[in-house]
């Protein structure tokens, strides 16, 4: 864990909604597991926005980058799309525990649910790094809410798409494209990996275990201090509660109690 | 020129009078990588119960203006879990700790003070105050000043070590409450636990805490905060530890010139977790621009 004033190399637009910013730090880049995430203080330290806030690390880069994927939904949010090169952004991470992967697996499915993609990107570049086999399942709104599809064509990675409007891939959600997958690939030893709202995480939990399938799921909770201090990001699991920072945010979907 | 920034809390000496709050800092290990612990003035420890608590159900927490509210509900491992781990390594520090203690009725505290006086545990802070667990009275030790009087006085006679009551601020008059903790034979309080306090999600119509209510908490609290430390220390003797959404050095300065002997740092550490350092170097920089050689001096100075 290393707290650094990351300095901003770009921060950039990427969809109507969503932007990534990309920040420097050596100690961060080099310690970034897929999975973890990073605690960004955003603004003062009083008014509002009050606390740091939490994203998934969706890319180490060369040379200490990495970037994160945020998209605009309040306060903070707000104030980071002023964020201008060379800024400096304070930065505590990287935090939690990332993706665990079963050594058995000879096929891994990535199912992202909108932002949810952040954590998933940087998994998918690490599985290839490591030659494996990869199939992302990536759904959102509309197809002008899909993320980073051109980056996922650099790793030659053609994902399954979904959309609610149906403007791209099948209409309706991944967890439909997960389950027709799964039926399909019936003989293969396949480790899933999710991550997006929780109705989408919950849905996926049942289709994986009906599959008989191993599923980790990363989840996103409101945190305070982001480092198992607080006690504040409580995830309801088979073994009581756990931290979603200090314990996750990656879990086993088979512990988690879904409300 | 160099300031004295030591001070004393019952038989506690701080080498500064900046502390961290319990339930904001852990054991300390959570932030070792972040901040040189032998620096902080002390370490007040994650409340313990006797038996391991689980908790309240999520959200447990929820940004406010300039501040937070949460509804943990003490959760922690017990007791024994606390003494042969997080014990061992609060002890392998160079910083003073306070092990913070809570429980549903007299005997519960006893029964934690007992335990750690055995272990030669040499401050112990009765949480008296938490506004997120039904204790089997209706009200909190710290909200009925007869009650607070009977406990401390029961676990006074327990131990020689220094015993300091967490003190809720959710009361008419804190003067007489922290009387009573006084004459039972408190040797400080702190001042304050947080304030009750609610927010609602309104597109869900729901409580944004699983508990509905929770504690509020931050610089949102801190002129409230301030009132009491001043309040109580018009008529106590013993010291005050300050607190209440202190985030910088002039924060803290304000409540030492109210009276408080001490400060203790809490939601600051989510922010950003070298608060106390921060805090106490600028405290050190205003002693030494106003030319006042120790802390001590400081305190109460508030001109009326």
């Amino acid at each position: 864990m290393h707290q650094e004033k990351a300095k901003v190399i770009e921060n950039k637009k990427i969809t109507s909604h969503c932007w990534r910013l990309q920040l420097s730090s050596k100690n961060i880049a080099k310690d970034a597991q897929p999975g973890q995430f990073l605690h960004i203080k955003v603004a003062s330290n009083n008014g509002k926005p009050f606390l740091r806030r939490p994203f998934a690390i969706y890319n180490v880069e060369s040379r200490g980058n990495f970037s994160i994927l945020y998209k605009i939904r309040g306060e903070a949010t707000k104030l980071m799309r002023d964020l201008k090169k060379d800024d400096k952004v304070d930065i505590i991470g990287p935090l939690g525990n990332g993706f665990k992967l079963s050594s058995q697996a000879q096929k891994y499915v990535l199912v992202a649910g909108g932002i949810g993609l952040a954590p998933l990107f940087f998994l998918a570049k690490k599985l290839l790094d490591n030659k494996k086999e990869v199939i992302v399942i990536y759904g959102a709104g509309t197809k002008n809410e899909l993320l980073c599809i051109k980056e996922l064509a650099q790793f030659k990675i053609q994902p399954l798409l979904a959309t609610d409007d149906g403007s791209k891939g099948i209409k309706g959600n991944v967890n439909k494209l997960l389950d027709k997958y799964l039926t399909n690939n019936q003989k293969e030893e396949i480790q899933v990996f999710a991550a997006g709202p929780k109705v989408m995480l919950k849905e996926t939990t049942r289709i994986c275990k009906q599959a008989g399938v191993d599923l980790e799921v990363s989840m996103d909770e409101i945190m305070a201090c982001g480092v198992g201090v607080c006690l504040g990001c409580a995830v309801k699991t088979k073994n009581g509660y756990k931290l979603a920072c200090k314990d996750g945010p990656v879990f086993k979907a088979e512990d988690i109690i879904w409300e | 020129m160099g300031v004295d920034l030591r001070v004393k809390i019952g038989k506690l000496q701080l080498k500064n009078p900046v502390m961290v709050s319990s339930g904001t800092f852990g054991c300390g290990q959570q932030y070792e990588d972040l901040v040189d612990l032998n620096e902080l003035g002390a370490i007040v420890a994650k409340t313990i119960t006797l038996q391991k608590k689980e908790g309240n159900i999520p959200p447990r927490v929820a940004e406010t203006y300039a501040g937070m509210l949460n509804a943990i509900g003490l959760e922690n491992e017990g007791l024994n879990y606390f003494c042969d781990t997080t014990l061992k390594y609060l002890k392998s520090l160079k910083v003073p700790y306070v092990v913070s203690v809570a429980g549903k009725e007299e005997n519960d505290y006893c029964k934690l003070t007992k335990a750690l006086d055995k272990l030669n545990i040499k401050a112990i802070e009765l949480n008296v105050s938490c506004p997120n667990v039904k204790s089997k009275k209706k009200y909190m030790f710290s909200q009925d000043a007869h009650a607070i009087f009977k406990l401390v006085a029961k676990v006074r006679k327990l131990t020689k070590a220094t015993l300091i009551a967490k003190l809720t601020p959710n009361v008419t008059d804190i003067k007489e409450i922290a009387l009573a903790a006084q004459d039972a034979g408190a040797d400080a309080v702190s001042l304050v636990n947080t304030f009750l306090g609610m927010a609602i999600d309104v597109n869900s119509r729901k409580p944004r805490l699983g508990n509905v209510t929770g504690g509020l908490s931050g610089p949102a609290i801190k002129p409230l905060a301030l009132c009491m430390v001043y309040e109580a220390a018009s008529v106590l003797k013993i010291p005050i530890i300050g607190q209440g959404g202190i985030m910088s050095p002039e924060d803290g300065i304000e409540f030492i010139l109210a009276g408080a002997t001490a400060i203790s740092i809490g939601t600051a550490n989510f922010i950003e977790p070298q608060s106390a350092l921060f805090i106490k170097k600028g405290i050190e920089k205003y002693l030494i621009k106003n030319k006042i050689k120790s802390v001590k001096q400081l305190r109460g100075a508030i001109k009326v």
